[in-house]
């Protein structure tokens, strides 16, 4: 914790964390979308929604390896901070509510029907 | 907000184009089934007498099994590659020395029993090659889901049947006038075990009771029919739902009215009469029984999940069938339904035969490709390429079968 709180961006995390932890998880999101409500929403919204829209996470679908990758490339493109202890929850969260949808009019080919070698 | 903060967020924004390509790039396609949606690949694999063992087990009680499409490879399907769809529980040992078929029911002028051995000396004898496809085979595609054994495209077969014409054996009793129907009853018992309860009691209009094709049969590809597939005897309907050919057959009843044996109401073996938006709930009295099967193709060969070499041409194959109709067109797609070749199709060898194509593909880079069939009949009526209509029993499923190809 006093590891976390000498990064200033963490401190900034940690303090709206704390904040929406007190509030209505929807207080800071948007009328077209809604994120998700759950004990995790606080930590989504503390380290995603601080910078983009929450619409980038509603409108889409990945799996939690997906998430992740995602992830990584706002850290290693975007300025996305380390999320520490915390990227279990937000993960969680976002495989949770934001999984690949079997709805539609037709599924993928089955994975055991898939070339191995695919690179 | 600090500055830097507003000039990350915005940095994001403008390059959503690139969290796009992001999307298209590194989320393969095929990742996005979940591990939940693999209906054959959690299906247990146990060898069953008389069968490939390559046949998927979709239910040990009672006993359905379907084909994966590259054992259906053969263009006359062997036994041990017919696919398994039971209602009830088979009868163990059916004695045929002693077998009877009784012909009755109200629209008959005079109740008859056959022995097999009098059918065979009574009747002439005919071989066709009949194409028998479960009413569900597809099921598991539909969503939202629809209950039943999760078939997904090996629930279909063509052997060669042989035995003595219906019709002749019911002109042999006298048909009414006021015939509309036939139902037959077999010798299989209700899953309850309860004696007075049939687990399917199905049948066809009286039309297609008279029609050449429609066979009493005891041979499959000239072998006494194996236990699991109505040893000693069953109806064969080509291009009808494989649960109008009744299996281990006993009694064939001329109905006067539409049959109403076990599995001909409710909403067994019916689709909705109007076509409904999925997840509808749909009233018993709009359901109505299905007749034909629709337009369909396979692709037998190769496996699904192969790699090709860029240099190679591949050879691709497989069958269409097209209920009581003929399939008179058959393309290929390798760009996701862009664009389409014809392959050449065979003409069936007696209607209701299954028809093949084959063709010589090749790719115009490496990468990944699927490979999709599709199938037009005499009507100019194709297979779709997403899921046909909705039913709330997954019945019909005749989108394009579709395999994927590594090239490299």
């Amino acid at each position: 914790m006093i590891f976390l709180l000498k990064n200033r961006r963490m401190r900034r995390v940690w303090a709206a964390l704390l904040l929406l932890l007190f509030c209505a998880s929807g207080w800071s999101q948007g009328t077209t979308f809604k994120l998700a409500e759950d004990p995790d929403l606080p930590y989504v919204i503390a380290h995603c929604t601080a910078c983009h829209s929450g619409s980038l996470i509603t409108q889409n679908r990945m799996t939690r390896d997906g998430w992740l990758k995602t992830i990584r490339w706002m850290q290693k493109e975007q300025g996305l901070w380390p999320l520490g202890e915390h990227e279990e929850r937000v993960l969680n969260y976002l495989e949770r509510h934001y999984f690949p949808q079997t709805s539609g009019r037709r599924k993928a080919i089955a994975p055991h029907l898939m070339p191995k070698q695919n690179p | 907000m600090p500055a830097k903060n507003h000039l990350s967020r915005r940095r994001f924004l403008l390059q959503s184009g690139a969290f796009s390509a992001l999307l298209g790039t590194e989320i393969v396609f095929h990742k996005y089934l979940p591990p939940g949606l693999l209906p054959v690949a959690l299906a247990e694999t146990n060898t069953i007498a008389g069968k490939d063992p390559g046949l998927v087990v979709l239910n040990d009680r009672p006993l359905n099994a379907e084909t994966p499409a590259h054992l259906l490879d053969d263009k006359v399907t062997p036994a041990s590659r017919l696919f398994v769809r039971n209602n009830g529980i088979p009868p163990e040992a059916p004695d045929s020395d002693n077998w009877t078929l009784t012909i009755s029911g109200e629209s008959v002028e005079q109740e008859k029993s056959w022995t097999i051995q009098q059918l065979k000396d009574n009747f002439k004898h005919y071989s066709y090659q009949l194409t028998i496809e479960c009413g569900g085979n597809g099921r598991a595609e539909f969503n939202p889901p629809a209950k039943g054994n999760q078939w997904t495209t090996g629930a279909v077969g063509c052997p060669k049947w042989t035995g003595v014409r219906l019709k002749d054996v019911l002109q042999a009793s006298g048909i009414k006038p006021d015939a509309v129907y036939i139902g037959y009853y077999g010798a299989d018992k209700h899953l309850s075990g309860d004696p007075g309860k049939f687990p399917i009691s199905r049948g066809v209009p009286i039309h297609k009771a008279l029609e050449d094709e429609a066979l009493i049969a005891w041979a499959m590809n000239d072998e006494p029919l194996p236990l699991l597939n109505g040893f000693p005897l069953r109806l064969v309907f080509g291009g009808w739902p494989a649960s109008t050919s009744g299996k281990w057959l006993q009694k064939i009843a001329v109905r006067n009215q539409i049959h109403d044996g076990a599995k001909m109401t409710g909403t067994a073996y019916r689709v909705p009469c109007n076509p409904v938006a999925p997840g509808s709930t749909v009233d018993e009295t709009q359901m109505c029984i299905i007749e034909a099967m629709p337009v369909k193709s396979l692709i037998t060969f190769p496996k699904s999940g192969v790699s090709q070499a860029l240099t190679e041409p591949m050879l691709v194959r497989g069958h269409a069938w097209a209920g009581d109709k003929k399939v008179t067109r058959m393309q290929l797609s390798i760009d996701f339904g862009q664009t389409w070749l014809n392959a050449p199709l065979s003409s069936p060898v007696n209607k209701n035969a299954w028809q093949h194509w084959q063709h010589k593909l090749r790719f115009p880079k490496p990468g990944y490709y699927e490979i999709w069939a599709k199938a037009t009949d005499d009507t100019g009526v194709s297979q779709p390429m997403v899921l046909p209509g909705w039913n709330p029993k997954g019945y019909l499923n005749n989108a394009t079968h579709r395999i994927a190809v590594q090239v490299i």
